[in-house]
């Protein structure tokens, strides 16, 4: 009896020093190995092209009713900064679409430029001594067109991008008096096969030539989205060039009846998250909007709408909050249950005229876009549209040339649980202003037509351009971007 | 008839005395009495004629010969000649009755062509056991002796004719023996007494038995006995008379063979559990070969028309009948001896666990094999085909990165043992073996539990308990492979131990077990090298309290020695540590306070703040165990169990490095606990199993319910934690890469991975894969060690990243000679988002996109030339060395039926092994 007292008091006394002892003892930890140390290199990044959309597509030819015929109208104006060092060179390269490739054209660096062009433009800058750091200082693009012909009315506005491999676009729409023409531009001197997915308010969408669509080297290829997905509301469509890196957008049309009611090209979107920013939901014409809806149903798209897409296998609960940037400006949240692999679009009634960001919360990676209407009855076309994309969170400094024909106001969206100081920088005067942006917040700052605008910031910021060409509207985000290279380091496994 | 008795003392022996009374005491007194040799003061009467040869003194191979010669040297002229004349031949302790020299007498007036009649030999204490009866061999030539080691009832008392016997105790005609020369000294005793008495029966003479006649022997006489033989002595007498005796052609055969013959006949011995052997037989082998010409040399002493004799001789061999009869008497007593009466059998069929086995894997459904791989945590799926599997065992040299010389991980064994299984697509085995581990587990728990109770019941809940252990929930659904081979295989350790030191059960066929134990604990070591030090010292300490079974206890670490030597040897300087990694993926785990590695639920469990009570329930019965009858017992298991858990913690304080995961960023992962605590959970059950075991109190009655409840929340816990294992096709790379490698094995692709942003710059990784892809036979955890000084010394690492670095940048530079010198011929790009790297890549003249696969983008290198497989052999000392070990121990645990008659038999050939002189294998 004594012993086997003995035998536990032994365990439990050496139990608790087991659990005890530990916290007194020093804490210690024994290294095994060494790490890989990765090399550090420096290379020279390859040359920086952006590509910019040129002018807009009207299809079915003179009389509009050929099938495939898809010709450029009037052309595009590009705002331009190149901020180039000694020994760099910025060329100009059309890529035309059917018939001859354009030849490159040696621009001037170092100053805002305004280029008008039909055809699609490759800007590239060639920097033999890699001593440019690439980035939106280094060069950085818009491009604008208002266009009035026939049934395709407003302002087609883009950001000028750099071709990639792959592309997620968001936002077309195929159903009656809306026209969605896929554009691919190849900039590159080697042809490109680009397989497409498509994706609607069903799911994936299967079609033949869908895979292996050519993009020619130096020319833009134009692929109508109905005759794949004819009657979507909203698509999601997914981008997969091999050869070469492409740009790629959607001109989005929308005619009712026989009205034409705005365009705009959409563009790629960034990687998808579970938290995503859209700056620059400036709503106006709130009422004139109400007033057309309520008089006809076909105006309902003038209400903003939150286009969301799920890609992998998994559903998505996503949760968007339309933040105003005052205490007048209320905004609104939604909620809605995404299925994986299934494009939605989710309406934002009962916003009145403001300014306001859209943030996006998801318990899965998701892509969001939102397009939003401006309507002013006095003039004609009475709408337009615009898609806002959403926007990478920066600190660093990206720049956009403000056009000289707009009135632009900047949308900086502040996602963090902290204000953000952003500073806005008119790299044209060289006069500096610091915007404070609340915490999970917004803000618009009035930017000055024909200027360059930089923004930096302490804390990750998006932000956005919105341009008002007398109530046709375009947005314009800004970017960042440079190809790999400069300072790298490499780890072998 | 004239008689010489001649009594030989070696050392002044007083047991001599007897043999002299004994002598003197003779119902037939002899006729000369000659002492050869040192003998007592006053123990010789004044009849007796002393004869002081020196070579008595002296031990030698021809001693008996020589004394004989002596003996007849002291006769006087005329007694050898007479045809008439005999000598009893007599050492010290060999006492014969009254009337041996009597009876021995009549048997020659019977027969008078006798030359020599041998006595019964019987024991000297105890004279109803005859110790040996006559001489003969086996048709193998094997010495045998018909008689052995038997109870005298009388029942061989009609024997007359043998083929020998040994010349202690018998009567010699003193003229026949002259006549073919005597003994010859040039051959062992024991073959020389055979050699004899076939000559004279070659000669026309008969050799008899007189049973009715008894010498007794004692300890010293002891070793002229067969039985007393050393397994050598006996061998090399085999080897002597085979050589004299067979015919020419066959003897010459046998001699040139014979290394190569004992090796065959090692193996045999393995198989029939007579490891103690293995030796002799070698040294024999070799012995045989290499005096193979003295040996034909001794066949001049037999003629030619005597040779032709030879055939009949065999008429006196043991036939099969002799052989298993002379076993029979001998079985029946050892088996007797060694079963103990009244062992309960508890059959895992019989008891019902085929039904449970298939509910715990019906509940573990989710790990149906729904394809032929599995990947997750540590796992990834094994190389296409066994070949290649077998290859990367035991190899010298790695493949990894750019390639090096160092000794392949002791798992890839375990692997290759599972990839056996399921040959023909070696990695399903893996994928079935993450199903039905649960089941193996809870089976080997329950061998393991019979040794602690009989009770069904018990059994039952103990091996649930472990198998829903979280430990083992653990490792199977976070992939930790290696962990759970060593916690599925840990019981039926724990089972073969007990068997090999006679604890809790017994066993015949202890070699069997010490082959099985052996190779589990290799198995074991492999798969979690951090159980290792805890289970050396635990065998250790079972060494020393059972010192009695050290002779089988120091063959068990030679497996796990010879899979880790090479290992050792690479990492033990530098990263000694290091021995301790995991195989496979390093699998990042996180450190806890040491009361959680006993409390804590499996990852990502359901209900994990709760299921800490349901162990501390556990452990409160497990402390009853104190209490019960087994306490000393019980403490040892306790102390076990405290040791393994502060094992565990010390381990998680020990960071490993790992290669970096792109997804992971880990660089350093800690020591994984899961098997240290799976030990405990082990002990636990025993723990349980003891405190429940016995009379049914109300305590004792509420341990159970609690237990059984507990086991139940444990099982429901299993069902309800998610898994991470994912199930593939097995293609680690896209398939057009696979497809070259099939036929081309040295195709290389260069994996390369974004791992995020550093401060001012970006950050890759590559990877060069040589075949398709990396499997996790390829694996290598010295090259894991070795990275970081290889990549940082060897300029060809420099150069790779260069190239790495021109790719993703695609610069424009001339990457061609780069990716020839490293022989790339495919590029890939795994994460699909890596946009930015694959714009870079589309845009580098050297390469053509192939597309999106679904192992990610791929690119084909253009202009790459076709690599040559290089041929390599398969074989290397290191593998040698291995696979033979392996082999050895898996031919001592294969469980042969003994045929234990004629087993025995041979067993009482040579029946004094020169290891154990008991009955059991």
């Amino acid at each position: 009896m004594l012993k086997r007292a003995m035998y536990s008091l032994l365990v439990i006394a050496l139990l608790a020093g087991l659990v005890l002892l530990p916290s007194y003892l020093p804490s210690f930890s024994i290294k095994v190995g060494e790490s890989t140390k990765a090399v550090q290199l420096k290379v020279n990044a390859k040359n920086l092209t952006l590509v910019c959309p040129g002018a807009g597509y009207k299809s079915g030819g003179a009389n509009g009713t050929k099938v495939g015929a898809f010709d450029r109208i009037g052309q595009s104006g590009v705002d331009l900064n190149a901020n180039l060092p000694a020994g760099s060179k910025l060329t100009a390269l059309p890529l035309a679409g059917v018939g001859q490739a354009g030849h490159p054209v040696t621009v001037a660096s170092n100053q805002v430029n305004v280029q008008f062009s039909s055809d699609a433009v490759a800007f590239t800058v060639s920097d033999p001594t890699g001593s440019a750091q690439q980035s939106s200082k280094l060069i950085a693009a818009s491009s604008y067109q208002t266009v009035s012909s026939g049934s395709l009315v407003g302002t087609l506005g883009a950001a000028c991008q750099r071709p990639t491999a792959e592309q997620w676009l968001l936002g077309g729409n195929t159903n009656t008096g809306r026209e969605s023409l896929l554009l691919l531009s190849n900039p590159a001197a080697t042809d490109a096969t680009v397989d497409l997915e498509l994706f609607g308010d069903q799911g994936s969408i299967d079609g033949s030539g869908l895979t292996g669509v050519s993009v020619p080297a130096n020319r833009t290829t134009v692929l109508p989205l109905a005759g794949f997905a004819p009657d979507n509301g909203v698509l999601a469509v997914h981008v997969i060039s091999k050869g070469a890196s492409i740009a790629s957008w959607i001109q989005q049309r929308t005619v009712r009846g026989t009205v034409a009611a705005g365009a705009d090209f959409i563009s790629p979107s960034i990687l998808a998250a579970k938290n995503l920013s859209i700056p620059g939901l400036l709503k106006r014409g709130t009422d004139a909007a109400s007033a057309l809806i309520a008089s006809n149903n076909d105006y309902a798209d003038l209400t903003p709408s939150l286009e969301l897409f799920v890609p992998g296998n998994q559903d998505a609960t996503v949760t968007a909050q339309v933040i105003g940037t005052d205490s007048k400006t209320f905004g609104t949240v939604v909620q809605q249950n995404v299925a994986s692999g299934k494009a939605a679009g989710v309406s934002l009634p009962g916003l009145k005229d403001g300014n306001y960001s859209v943030f996006v919360s998801s318990d899965q990676p998701v892509f969001a876009t939102v397009q939003f209407s401006r309507t002013d009855a006095t003039k004609t076309p009475a709408t337009d549209f615009a898609w806002l994309p959403a926007v990478e969170t920066l600190t660093t400094a990206r720049v956009v040339a403000v056009s000289n024909s707009a009135i632009s106001k900047i949308s900086l969206a502040n996602p963090n649980s902290v204000s953000v100081l952003a500073v806005v920088t008119n790299l044209s005067t060289g006069v500096s202003a610091t915007v404070k942006v609340p915490k999970f917040s917004s803000t618009v700052y009035t930017a000055d037509p024909g200027s360059v605008i930089s923004i930096r910031s302490d804390q990750p910021l998006a932000a956005a351009l919105v341009a008002d060409f007398n109530s046709q509207i375009a947005v314009i985000p800004f970017l960042d971007y440079r190809n790999v290279g400069g300072s790298l380091s490499v780890l072998i496994r | 008839m004239a008689i010489a008795a001649v009594v030989v003392s070696h050392d002044n022996s007083e047991t001599v005395a007897a043999t002299i009374s004994a002598v003197d005491s003779q119902t037939l007194k002899p006729d000369l009495f000659i002492a050869v040799g040192d003998f007592p003061e006053g123990s010789l009467g004044a009849h007796w004629d002393i004869v002081q040869n020196p070579d008595v003194l002296r031990k030698s191979k021809s001693l008996q010969a020589r004394l004989l010669s002596a003996a007849i040297d002291a006769l006087p002229y005329g007694f050898a000649q007479d045809a008439e004349s005999w000598l009893w031949l007599l050492t010290e302790d060999s006492v014969p009755e009254l009337t041996a020299l009597a009876e021995l007498a009549q048997t020659i007036e019977a027969a008078p062509s006798a030359a020599l009649v041998g006595p019964k030999l019987v024991r000297l204490d105890s004279p109803r056991i005859i110790e040996q009866m006559g001489l003969t061999l086996t048709w193998d030539w094997r010495l045998f002796s018909s008689v052995s080691a038997e109870f005298d009832q009388s029942q061989h008392d009609e024997t007359e004719d043998v083929l020998a016997v040994a010349t202690t105790g018998a009567l010699i005609n003193a003229s026949r023996y002259l006549s073919v020369l005597g003994l010859r000294q040039n051959l062992s005793p024991l073959a020389a007494d055979y050699d004899l008495a076939m000559r004279l029966r070659l000669a026309g003479h008969r050799v008899l038995m007189a049973p009715i006649s008894k010498v007794a022997v004692g300890a010293k006489t002891k070793n002229v006995l067969l039985s007393s033989r050393t397994a050598m002595q006996q061998r090399k007498a085999q080897i002597e008379l085979l050589s004299i005796y067979q015919a020419a052609p066959i003897a010459v055969l046998l001699g040139l063979f014979a290394p190569v013959l004992a090796i065959f006949q090692t193996i045999w011995l393995l198989l029939v559990k007579r490891p103690e052997r293995i030796w002799s037989t070698l040294r024999s082998g070799i012995w045989w070969f290499f005096t193979l010409p003295a040996h034909l040399s001794h066949r001049s002493a037999i003629s030619g028309p005597e040779r032709r004799g030879i055939s009949k001789l065999r008429i006196l061999f043991a036939s099969r009948e002799d052989i298993n009869r002379a076993q029979r008497s001998k079985v029946e007593l050892t088996t007797e001896a060694t079963t103990p009466v009244g062992e309960p059998n508890l059959s895992l069929v019989g008891s019902g666990g085929l039904w449970v086995m298939a509910l715990i894997a019906i509940l573990g459904w989710r790990f149906w094999p729904t394809n032929v791989a599995v990947v997750g945590g540590s796992t990834l799926p094994l190389s296409a085909d066994i070949g290649k599997v077998f290859s990367h065992t035991a190899a010298s040299w790695q493949s990894l990165g750019l390639g090096m010389a160092a000794p392949s991980d002791p798992f890839n064994w375990v692997l290759l043992a599972l990839a056996s299984c399921t040959y023909w697509l070696p990695t399903l085995s893996v994928t079935i073996f993450f199903f039905v581990a649960k089941s193996l587990a809870w089976a080997g728990a329950w061998q393991a539990l019979k040794l602690a109770s009989n009770r069904k019941s018990l059994i039952f809940l103990g091996a649930t308990s472990y198998a829903f252990w979280p430990a083992v929930t653990d490792a199977q659904t976070q992939g930790q492979l290696g962990a759970l081979v060593s916690l599925v295989l840990l019981p039926y350790f724990v089972f073969g131990l007990a068997k090999v030191l006679r604890i809790g059960s017994t066993t015949n066929q202890t070699w069997t077990w010490v082959g099985v134990s052996s190779l589990l604990a290799a198995a074991i070591s492999a798969g979690s090298p951090s159980l290792t030090p805890l289970l050396a010292l635990v065998i250790l300490l079972l060494a020393i309290y059972r010192f009695k079974r050290i002779g089988y206890l120091m063959w068990l670490p030679v497996p796990l020695l010879a899979l880790w030597i090479p290992s050792a040897i690479f990492l033990g300087v530098q990263h000694p540590l290091g021995l301790l990694s995991d195989p496979g993926l390093p699998v990042a785990t996180v450190k806890k306070p040491i009361w959680q590695f006993l409390l804590s639920a499996p990852n990502g469990a359901p209900f994990a703040a709760y299921s800490g009570y349901a162990i501390l329930v556990l452990l409160a019965v497990a402390l009853a165990a104190l209490w019960r009858r087994r306490a000393n017992t019980a403490l040892g298991l306790w102390l076990a169990l405290i040791a393994a858990t502060a094992a565990a913690w010390c381990l998680s304080q020990v960071q490993f490095q790992a290669p970096t995961n792109s997804e992971t960023m880990q660089d350093w992962v800690s020591g994984s606990p899961t098997p240290l605590v799976g030990l405990v959970g082990l002990l636990t059950a025993f723990l349980l199993v003891i405190a429940l075991d016995g009379a049914n109190g109300l305590l004792v009655k509420t341990g159970k319910t609690a237990t059984w409840l507990v086991a139940a929340a444990l099982a429901v816990q299993f069902v309800a934690t998610p898994s991470i294992l994912k199930y593939t096709d097995g293609k680690l790379v896209p398939a057009l890469v696979v497809a070259q490698a099939t036929t081309h094995t040295q195709t290389r692709v260069l994996q390369i991975e974004p791992i995020g942003l550093d401060s001012g710059g970006q950050q890759f990784s590559a990877t060069l894969i040589t075949g398709p892809g990396i499997h996790l036979d390829e694996l290598n955890t010295g090259y894991r060690y070795a990275l970081a000084s290889i990549s940082a010394k060897d300029a060809n690492y420099q150069e790779l990243s260069q190239l790495v670095a021109n790719l993703v940048s695609a610069n424009g530079a001339d990457l061609s000679p780069a990716l020839k010198k490293f022989q790339v011929d495919f590029v890939t790009v795994n994460q699909l988002s890596a946009t930015d790297v694959a714009s870079s890549l589309d845009t580098v003249k050297e390469l053509e996109p192939v597309g999106v696969t679904d192992t990610g983008r791929l690119w084909r290198v253009k202009d790459a030339s076709i690599p040559s497989s290089r041929a390599s052999s398969p074989w290397s000392i290191t593998r040698l060395v291995q696979i033979s070990v392996l082999a050895i121990f898996i031919l001592l645990a294969l469980p042969t039926r003994r045929k234990t008659k004629n087993q025995r038999a041979e067993d009482g050939i040579d029946a004094l092994d020169e290891g154990e002189g008991e009955g059991e294998n």
